[in-house]
């Protein structure tokens, strides 16, 4: 039998990563086992809209940050085999070394051309305590850091927005601001859902070379929930 | 409209020089072509506009399928709404000239086989990004190139959209279909080829990126067959 021409095919790869504060704030009213709590639900609705587009390859990361920076989940998993393992709070906020963490994982290689825009979701209640704007640059530098869709989740009233607006960097993506579990939960499955979805289809239209931010059509975040005083952050 | 204006240019830069090739010819058609594409497909463009200019429905489209951003910047320069990109190429039989501006991929294989691109991937091309004929100085985004075709090279040329390429584990899997067809046009016959590549595209997308395929291939008939028999690639 004669084969069709050319190698081997393969959908294109999607890397989703999250960024997580674990600084000791966190782990004040249940924040960081709200979040554990959150990421783990999501999981199966990644699972769904990833099954719905076999022309995208899920893979998901995750990155803590406090004292320092790390991989908490540092292979490429894909969504099928991804298990959360929960996140311990303690330390300061050293959220610029997240960015470095990240920018080094999002050069080429070892990321490929071929990839679609990766997802970078960043989750934080507190201020950097490190060079944050510095290590931000870094990443924005970067073609893949540059063109990945970013969206920051802000835990609590004390959560410092400038640092996620400047990660965002695109004035149409707002920060979303979570006062309490249930909007986290919310927040959290609509960045794994309907961003996820939107980084995953093919393209349809090229968008032209704006030399700007993301290139994927971010869908509306979902209204923020009012909450009882008591359970506000 | 691309089309109709890349052709019409090329096919004018034929009549005024059928016969030249060599070194000699690429500064010619590079100071000449780039600006001559995109100064005629503006012009083109703006003539369509003036006799058929863009609703508001129409710019309520772009603001909901692609934001405000979008919707601001088409309002600002409607000739974006015409945004394209352009591959073309003039097979002479003294030599074959090569347009490119955006993304996709042109493919010169030789009679053994060798197959190369006429000039390096850009680089900044990723996702789903690519320079048009829209941008500002879009005709310094052209490239352009001269082979001469007296040695009976390339045996046959590709031209495809970036669905195809990114469909492909590998570059080298992607590189394989210069030689993969035209080894089977030789034995199989440029018919029988023709008959099976629907099937082979869509299959390639099927199992690759999902984007929508086109692909172009000029065969010289005069080449001879120098391909080792039954080698796998």
């Amino acid at each position: 039998m004669i084969r069709r021409p050319g190698g081997e095919l393969a959908s294109r790869p999607l890397h989703f990563i999250w960024i997580c504060d674990c600084s000791g704030s966190m782990q004040s009213d249940g924040k960081i086992q709200s979040l554990n709590n959150a990421i783990r639900e999501a999981i199966p609705h990644m699972l769904r809209v990833a099954d719905e587009n076999p022309h995208a390859q899920v893979f998901v990361r995750a990155v803590k940050f406090s004292d320092g920076a790390q991989w908490h989940v540092a292979q490429p998993t894909p969504i099928a085999d991804f298990k959360w393992m929960d996140l311990q709070a303690g330390g300061v906020t050293d959220m610029g070394r997240a960015m470095q963490v990240v920018a080094e994982q999002l050069k080429i290689p070892p990321m490929s051309e071929r990839a679609l825009p990766p997802v970078l979701v960043l989750i934080s209640d507190g201020q950097p305590t490190d060079d944050f704007s510095g290590s931000l640059a870094e990443l924005l530098n970067i073609p893949w850091g540059r063109r990945a869709v970013r969206i920051a989740i802000a835990i609590g009233e004390d959560a410092d927005h400038e640092p996620l607006k400047a990660f965002i960097n695109n004035p149409e993506i707002p920060v979303l601001q979570a006062n309490n579990s249930e909007a986290l939960v919310n927040y959290i499955k609509w960045a794994s859902t309907a961003v996820l979805k939107a980084a995953s289809s093919p393209a349809s239209q090229s968008q032209v070379m704006a030399g700007g931010g993301s290139n994927v059509q971010v869908p509306a975040p979902p209204p923020m929930a009012s909450a009882p005083p008591e359970d506000v952050w | 409209m691309a089309v109709k204006v890349a052709t019409g240019v090329l096919h004018d830069f034929y009549l005024q020089h059928p016969r030249e090739e060599g070194p000699d010819l690429q500064p010619l058609a590079q100071g000449l072509i780039p600006r001559l594409l995109v100064e005629r497909w503006r012009g083109s463009v703006v003539s369509h506009l003036h006799e058929t200019p863009l609703e508001a429905s129409e710019l309520q489209n772009v603001a909901e399928k692609v934001g405000l951003a979008a919707r601001r910047a088409l309002e600002a320069d409607n000739v974006l709404a015409y945004g394209s990109t352009v591959l073309a190429a003039l097979a002479t039989p003294a030599y074959l000239l090569l347009v490119q501006l955006g993304d996709g991929d042109c493919l010169l294989v030789s009679p053994s086989g060798k197959t190369t691109r006429p000039w390096p991937r850009d680089a900044r091309l990723m996702g789903v990004e690519t320079t048009s004929l829209c941008m500002p100085e879009a005709w310094k985004e052209v490239r352009l190139a001269v082979e001469p075709v007296a040695d009976g090279s390339p045996a046959l040329l590709l031209l495809c959209t970036d669905g195809y390429s990114n469909s492909f584990r590998e570059e080298e899997g992607f590189m394989n279909v210069g030689r993969d067809f035209l080894e089977l046009i030789r034995s199989e016959g440029i018919a029988w080829v023709n008959d099976r590549l629907d099937a082979w595209l869509a299959e390639t997308t099927e199992r690759g990126s999902g984007d929508d395929v086109s692909v172009g291939i000029l065969w010289r008939q005069d080449t001879s067959s120098e391909l080792p028999v039954g080698k796998n690639v």
